[in-house]
């Protein structure tokens, strides 16, 4: 009798053991001692993930799996809110400060860092008060910050962006973009359009817009105190509006670059360019001498010196002229620039209401 | 300067940016032209009025409300040494007489008939201008307390005296704030006289009102509102009043730091840009970047209303 109960333990303890090990293992997965964490969930290749913090810096991957994995190592608790369907066309991340935290979702009272995957064609929505989010290789970013910087990369169809008080960075992506910083910096690179539909906007308060190899058909770029520059190839049949309040603006173009001007200024910028726009409408001028260098400087006339344009007709736009005349290193005082260049595809509007227009040629 | 100054001009001139020369010679066209002097009033009213409906932006900071009250204090501590200003002669006299007396006790006798006769003297010397001084009986609160408003713009056509509200950091917000949101009707205010808060520029007062010192109900004229500025200021409005319902707690020192900051830009931003859109009414560029700026500002309340529901749902 003692001899089959032994044997009746010595099965049970056998048949239990590696189901003992997986629960350990999963354990280990989802919780440690160290307060690590982490939680996957299975998602739709075009799942919606969304994460509301009130502070922790946030990373985001796509990446092939059909899954969402979130990974914490200093929240009290975190957890995915998928809803019934499987795979999840949604997923909730929600993440309390302390193991009693009471989970709500749309509340943004937790903190921690956070690292998620999600599948590449996902589209990630975040708002974290305070911390810097990465984002990459994703299909859509809609990411809002008060306090932190937003870098995202290699998105695909749109991305749209605010901060208050960071520096928004956007590289090597396409579809629609929306960015704006309050007190920080706009930094783009490399963004092209996905839909012949697409737009690019671009906004700052009080900082910088530098936007760099845009080849968006309609651009818009503002700030108020800062500068705006635009450097690069034009769309054909592109559309720019490009403005700052009391900031510089700043347009660098390839020399074979075809577009039509309307450039303003309104108290006491000028505006100054290296092409020799075939002028509509200029006025009114004052000649100045000697130019501020613009570089490159390249002569006007076979004296090299500077052509100022003779008035035209204050304000008004005038009709094309037949003796078109020339304006290279132009500078002009509280003035407006009316023109074109090449075959005129493009569209440029700059204006600065109190500083100076640049358009430059792009050295080779 | 035989023809009426122009919009710039006009503008220039109330903005303070003339030369001296230039400035001299507007003020005295407009002393002696009745049609610019209106006109300078009317301009002066508008301009106050859109400063007063940003002087909530520029007032929230600490130290500008601290500054404000040690002026107060100074302007009330001037005007009582203004109110009495015999008693420090009365009191050096009556200092050296005591002094007098402490060394030859003696003579206190001898002495106190020539003090009371001084004393009565000094007195009477002292009550007769105090009735000249209007601070003085300001100081009184007998009802008087009027003949220490700023001189003010008079339209001399009226029984009653206008005048413009304070300018700049003077405004009263509550008083001018109405006149900002309504399109087109005009406010009635009380000219504040127990607390004027801030001193009028000079440059601010046309010629023909310096000197006169009269009050009665100050009228406000709201502002003419260029168009698409009325939809802009209520949306402002409203969302200034949701973001100030959050209370300061909802941001965080240093955003709320930041936010003032770029509150204060954009604001100068549409002061700046409106002026022009005001002396320029038919360039459409100049409407547009005042129109922009408005949408700016728009957009940084929106994303701060936003983020104040945010910390508010999170409490």
């Amino acid at each position: 009798m003692q001899r089959k109960s032994l044997i009746i333990s010595l099965v049970l303890l056998l048949a239990c053991a590696p189901w003992t090990l997986v629960a350990a293992a999963a354990r280990d997965e989802d919780e440690n001692p160290g307060g690590e964490i982490t939680r996957t969930v299975a998602a739709s290749s075009d799942v919606v993930v969304s994460a509301c913090l009130e502070a922790g810096d946030v990373e985001v991957r796509g990446w092939d799996r059909p899954e969402v994995r979130v990974h914490t190592d200093d929240a009290g608790k975190l957890e995915l809110q998928g809803g019934a369907e499987s795979p999840a066309k949604r997923v909730d991340v929600i993440v309390a400060d302390s193991d009693d935290g009471a989970f709500t979702s749309g509340e943004c009272a937790g903190t921690g860092s956070l690292e998620l995957d999600v599948p590449h064609g996902a589209t990630v929505v975040l708002k974290v008060r305070s911390g810097d989010v990465e984002i990459a290789d994703v299909a859509e970013a809609r990411v809002e910050t008060l306090s932190g910087d937003i870098q995202a990369r290699n998105i695909t169809k749109g991305v749209e962006v605010s901060s208050i008080s960071g520096t928004v960075f956007l590289k090597n992506s396409s579809g629609r973009v929306s960015l704006r910083s309050i007190s920080g910096d706009v930094e783009v690179s490399d963004v092209r359009m996905s839909d012949a539909g697409d737009s690019f906007k671009a906004k700052s308060v009080s900082g910088d817009v530098n936007l760099d190899r845009i080849t968006h058909a309609r651009v818009e770029a503002s700030s108020v105190s800062g500068d705006v520059s635009i450097n690069g190839a034009l769309a054909r049949a592109g559309s720019y509006n490009i403005k700052s309040t009391s900031g510089d603006v700043t347009m660098t173009l390839p020399a074979d670059s075809s577009f039509r001007i309307n450039a303003r200024v309104f108290v006491n910028g000028d505006i100054i360019t290296d092409f020799p726009i075939k002028q509509t409408s200029a006025s009114p001028v004052t000649p100045v001498s000697p130019v501020t260098p613009v570089s490159p400087v390249a002569p006007v006339n076979s004296s090299g010196s500077v052509t100022p344009v003779a008035p035209v007709a204050p304000v008004a736009p005038v009709s094309p002229v037949n003796s078109a005349e020339h304006a290279h290193n132009l500078r002009e005082t509280g003035a407006r620039l009316t023109g074109s260049y090449g075959g005129g595809d493009a569209e440029l509007n700059l204006s600065s209401f109190n500083g100076t227009v640049h358009l430059r040629k792009k050295e080779k | 300067m035989r023809n009426c100054l122009d919009e710039g001009m006009l503008q220039g001139y109330i903005d303070g940016e003339l030369s001296a020369a230039s400035m001299d010679e507007a003020a005295a066209h407009i002393a002696a032209c009745l049609s610019c002097a209106d006109a300078a009033r009317e301009a002066e009213n508008e301009m106050a009025s859109f400063t007063a409906a940003f002087a909530h932006e520029a007032s929230v900071n600490v130290p500008t409300e601290r500054l404000r009250d040690h002026i107060e204090a100074a302007i009330d501590q001037r005007q009582l040494a203004v109110a009495t200003p015999a008693p420090s002669s009365f009191n050096r006299l009556c200092g050296a007489l005591t002094a007098l007396l402490t060394l030859t006790p003696q003579r206190a006798a001898a002495f106190a008939s020539l003090a009371l006769v001084i004393t009565l003297a000094v007195l009477f010397a002292a009550a007769r201008p105090d009735k000249q001084t209007p601070e003085a009986t300001g100081e009184e609160g007998g009802g008087n307390e009027i003949a220490a408003v700023a001189p003010a713009l008079e339209n001399q056509n009226s029984t009653a005296t206008e005048t413009t509200p304070p300018f700049a950091n003077a405004a009263p917000e509550q008083s001018v704030s109405p006149a900002i949101v309504s399109s087109g009707g005009a406010t009635i205010v009380k000219a504040s006289v127990n607390k004027p808060r801030g001193v009028r520029r000079s440059t601010n007062t046309t010629p023909s009102a310096r000197g006169r010192e009269t009050l009665t109900t100050t009228t406000t004229t709201a502002p003419k509102l260029l168009p698409g500025e009325g939809s802009y200021l209520e949306a402002i409005a409203s969302l200034t009043k949701a973001i100030d319902a959050g209370g300061d707690a909802t941001l965080r020192p240093s955003v709320r730091s930041e936010y003032e900051r770029n509150l204060a830009v954009v604001d100068q931003a549409i002061l700046t840009t409106r002026r022009n859109a005001l002396r320029n009414p038919q360039d459409t560029g100049a409407r547009e970047f005042l129109l922009s700026a408005y949408q700016t500002k728009v957009e940084l309340l929106n994303t701060v209303a936003d983020q104040t529901q945010l910390a508010t749902l999170g409490r």
